[in-house]
């Protein structure tokens, strides 16, 4: 969706013209990302289908490298949901479509590249359907009335790659973007002496 | 089939289809398009780690002898192997040519776009890709 | 044991009643001196809600000697589960803490006590699980046994995971050494005993202890516990057996919430299709087989900038481990490992654990790089 089109209300407009200048995303300095961003990277993810224990899994191969587990078994989301990078997610199939329902998102990451804004109360909705062997067609809708004064849908489409598989990468390895990214962002703190 | 809807039984990743979307921001946010940069000098350290390999020359300014170490910046290791890389091909103090853009922060560092191998290294005469992420390969 | 009886009836509530200490994520100790202890009354200024450790800010004092400072506490996880939230308090809130004060002279204090308005907050009291005789071990319809999670008859999703490890260091079968969570030794001189070193692992092994594992990677710079190191951490790891693809994912709970991946196709230690075959990695190359009850995982191809134990028993590339996990009921997960590293290691040895099986939950989330700028 063009960003002209968005129905963002002002104070994350402003955001989100602060960050297409600053470009400085939480991805990059090794931070999970929900939302879309999961599928936003290079190197794509795998899912593990587990129909007996019923969830699926979705692995992202850069990035954080780690797993998102989307329950399938039709439980609600818990009322004192505490917000996570991922936040909570439930999926059912509609026909051949696989439709999740996630909520519990914290604000630490981005949702897309760009860093099109949301906050805690953001309801995310992603229908996934497989139109061909190769392709999976991804249509997520953002209902957030923090950031937003309507829910709006956008997407786009997954390529299957055959003959890859999973490959380690960690992103903490040697990462120097937190002193190369440079900016205006000033709650970005390098000079915290807090180390865990 | 539905059990198969997002994997399969044969080997596979999905992947982002192509397009603008895959345009690797946080190279603009790192390193300046228009500040390009061409060094040539001696390598001192590699290191070839995710998410970026690095590697460092030693350049000496030919008029006034002094000699400055700096960083250039390359693709990840899976990425580079795809271009004809292996972790051995530079090696501490052969002579290598590299082009690419200089550090936002002002600093001895850069992003390479290629780098080619002047002395007695892996490939020698070669230029590789080096994989950049300016343009969007990579993360 | 001056009171033989005294001692034996000790042991039998124990059997029954498994008390686990706290869990730190990094060894206090290393950060925060246990001599300085400190009380300070402050006013709350921020708190920033985040693993591995939430830490509150406060000023304290007032006029010209005001200071701000920070006051650690345990994570996110450990203080949800003891039911306080990011809103137990607030800015502006009164704060009275005792603690102990940073080894560097920084303003921050490690809080055992945290009182608000009187009353103790932000205790989390050591974990009492009930150990209940466990049923017998779930299996897959050919008869092997599952590692994972079990379907259940109820329709909700099954879950669980292995957590709560029978030993939190790696010391060779046989020496019985006493380390705490974080594998830091209770007997310095213990370090020699714990397995057949080389003069200058032992060595290196003596000195990352005697810092008090403050140079810890995982928690300097949030890199992977691979190899043994991530079946002794507290929050767990869970197994996803995919066994149309013949591979198992290990899903891990502590750290940066990594997953990783052993293949059961028999295939040789090359990398993955399309993957990077000429790297040294932080959790290796693993493929497994099935040798009747007991899954056998031979894993190798480790870099060396990682600690694959807790404690910091030093490894080199030439690293293999042999793994091999049995469940010898629904609650019990045994571990044994061979470590085979002519590098570090004058032979290869051999050491194990059990972990317990915490059902009806999945792995919490923790992500080490959450706090970090």
């Amino acid at each position: 969706m063009r960003i002209s089109e968005l129905p963002i209300q002002p104070w994350a407009r402003a955001l989100l013209d602060y960050r297409l200048e600053n470009q400085l995303e939480p991805h990059t300095r090794c931070k999970p990302s929900g939302g879309p961003r999961q599928f936003l990277t290079p190197y794509g993810v795998e899912t593990a289908e587990m129909p007996d224990l019923k969830q699926i899994i979705i692995m992202d191969l850069g990035g954080p490298h780690t797993y998102r587990v989307i329950y399938m078994d039709g439980r609600p989301h818990p009322v004192d949901l505490q917000p996570t990078y991922y936040g909570h997610s439930t999926g059912k199939w509609d026909g051949d479509t696989l439709v999740i329902d996630t909520v519990g998102f914290n604000e630490k990451f981005w949702i897309d590249r760009q860093g099109t804004p949301h906050t805690e109360k953001l309801h995310m909705t992603e229908r996934l359907t497989r139109t061909d062997y190769n392709t999976i067609k991804y249509v997520v809708t953002i209902d957030d009335p923090g950031a937003y004064t309507k829910p709006w849908t956008s997407g786009f489409n997954f390529r299957w790659t055959a003959n890859s598989e999973l490959f380690e990468y960690v992103c903490q390895d040697n990462n120097y973007a937190p002193d190369l990214m440079v900016g205006a962002q000033e709650f970005v703190d390098r000079t915290s002496k807090i180390v865990p | 089939m539905r059990a198969y809807l997002l994997g399969g039984l044969i080997a596979g990743v999905l992947l982002l289809a192509g397009g603008k979307a895959m345009a690797h921001h946080s190279f603009a946010a790192e390193f300046d398009a228009n500040k390009p940069v061409k060094l040539t000098g001696t390598v001192t350290k590699v290191e070839w780690t995710n998410p970026h390999v690095w590697f460092y020359i030693n350049v000496k300014d030919e008029k006034t002898g002094k000699v400055e170490n700096w960083g250039a910046e390359m693709g990840p290791p899976h990425g580079l192997q795809r271009r004809g890389w292996r972790r051995e091909t530079l090696k501490i103090g052969e002579q290598v040519t590299v082009e690419g853009s200089k550090a936002k922060n002002g600093t001895n560092r850069m992003n390479a776009r290629s780098v080619t191998m002047t002395s007695t290294g892996g490939r020698p005469g070669e230029t590789l890709d080096a994989a950049s992420s300016q343009g969007g390969n990579n993360n | 044991m001056r009171h033989p009886v005294l001692g034996f009836v000790v042991m039998i509530a124990a059997a029954s009643l498994l008390i686990l200490p706290l869990s730190a994520h990094h060894e206090i100790t290393a950060k925060f001196d246990p001599a300085k202890t400190t009380r300070l009354q402050g006013i709350v200024t921020y708190v920033d809600w985040a693993n591995p450790h939430v830490h509150i800010f406060m000023n304290v004092g007032a006029g010209a000697s005001m200071a701000n400072w920070a006051v650690e506490l345990e994570s996110v996880i450990d203080l949800q589960k003891a039911k306080y939230t990011r809103d137990t308090v607030k800015p502006g809130d009164s704060l009275t803490v005792e603690g102990i004060a940073a080894r560097d002279g920084s303003r921050q204090v490690w809080g055992n006590t945290v009182t608000l308005a009187g009353k103790r907050i932000f205790n989390v009291p050591e974990e009492t699980v009930n150990r209940a005789p466990g049923g017998p071990t779930p299996r897959w319809p050919d008869g092997k046994p599952r590692l994972g999670p079990a379907p259940t008859t109820t329709g909700l999703a099954a879950t669980g995971y292995w957590a709560r490890p029978s030993m939190t260091i790696l010391a060779e079968n046989g020496t019985n050494i006493r380390a705490n969570k974080n594998g830091l030794l209770a007997n310095i001189a213990d370090a020699p005993k714990v397995a057949p070193f080389q003069p200058w692992a032992k060595d290196l092994f003596e000195l990352r202890q005697r810092n008090r594992l403050a140079d810890d990677p995982q928690y300097l710079y949030c890199l992977p516990p691979g190899g043994p190191r991530q079946f002794q951490q507290p929050y767990g790891i869970q197994f996803v057996e995919d066994n149309e693809r013949q591979r198992i994912f290990v899903l891990i709970g502590g750290g940066n919430r990594n997953y990783r991946i052993i293949y059961l196709d028999g295939r040789s230690h090359v990398g993955q299709v399309g993957g990077d075959d000429d790297n040294p990695l932080y959790y290796g190359r693993a493929v497994a087989k099935w040798n009747g009850q007991t899954l056998e995982v031979d894993t190798r191809g480790f870099n060396e900038d990682f600690w694959f134990t807790n404690g910091g028993l030093p490894h080199t590339e030439q690293l293999k481990l042999l793994e091999k996990f049995t469940r010898t009921d629904f609650d019990t997960l045994r571990y044994d490992v061979t470590i085979d590293d002519p590098g570090a290691y004058t032979r290869p040895w051999s050491t194990g654990w059990t972990l317990r099986w915490v059902g009806g939950a999945d792995l919490p989330v923790h992500f080490c790089q959450d706090n970090r700028p």
